[in-house]
């Protein structure tokens, strides 16, 4: 991978790690849509939701890396 | 990044923000209950014109959140600094 695509690579995973975090923490804690600005409920649940999923990230990248150690010599083929 | 790829990539992103964000709404306002026509009734309309809103505002909160949550784990790693603007 050259450095452009790199630097792309990035940028989209930030952005893509936002973007899951935005869409689940939207779907579970918004429901009141009389309206147009969130209520203090909405912005405590996002907050949270938006930590646990922060935590919850790092957790299954430690898993991984876990998973893959143990497992060292075997396959690493995720089909 | 070169500021023709740099463009691309914003565009890129403009496109799949505004895709979630129809998603999104279309999941919190439309019910399949209701296709009786075509037509948005007026419970769907305003439901859709506040939920933008919030989606935007959801939108900001989490990258605010977010941001201090980084924050603080580079602090405890003695990182502050990894976070400041690079000098160019």
């Amino acid at each position: 991978m050259n450095q452009e695509q790199a630097q792309r690579r990035m940028v989209k995973d930030n952005y893509n790690g936002l973007a899951a975090i935005i869409d689940t923490c939207f779907k579970d804690c918004v429901n009141d849509f009389t309206s147009k600005t969130l209520s203090g409920k909405e912005e405590t649940c996002i907050n949270r939701c938006t930590e646990k999923f922060l935590k919850l990230s790092m957790r299954t990248d430690f898993n991984s890396a876990a998973y893959q150690l143990e497992t060292q010599g075997a396959s690493t083929s995720r089909i | 990044m070169n500021p023709a790829l740099e463009q691309e990539l914003a565009s890129e992103i403009e496109s799949d923000f505004r895709r979630r964000l129809i998603a999104g709404c279309h999941s919190k306002c439309i019910s399949p209950a209701y296709l009786q026509d075509g037509e948005l009734n007026k419970g769907e309309a305003v439901c859709l014109d506040r939920c933008v809103y919030k989606f935007m505002h959801t939108n900001g909160l989490v990258q605010k959140v977010a941001n201090e949550v980084g924050s603080r784990m580079m602090g405890s790693m003695g990182m502050e600094d990894a976070n400041q603007p690079q000098q160019q």
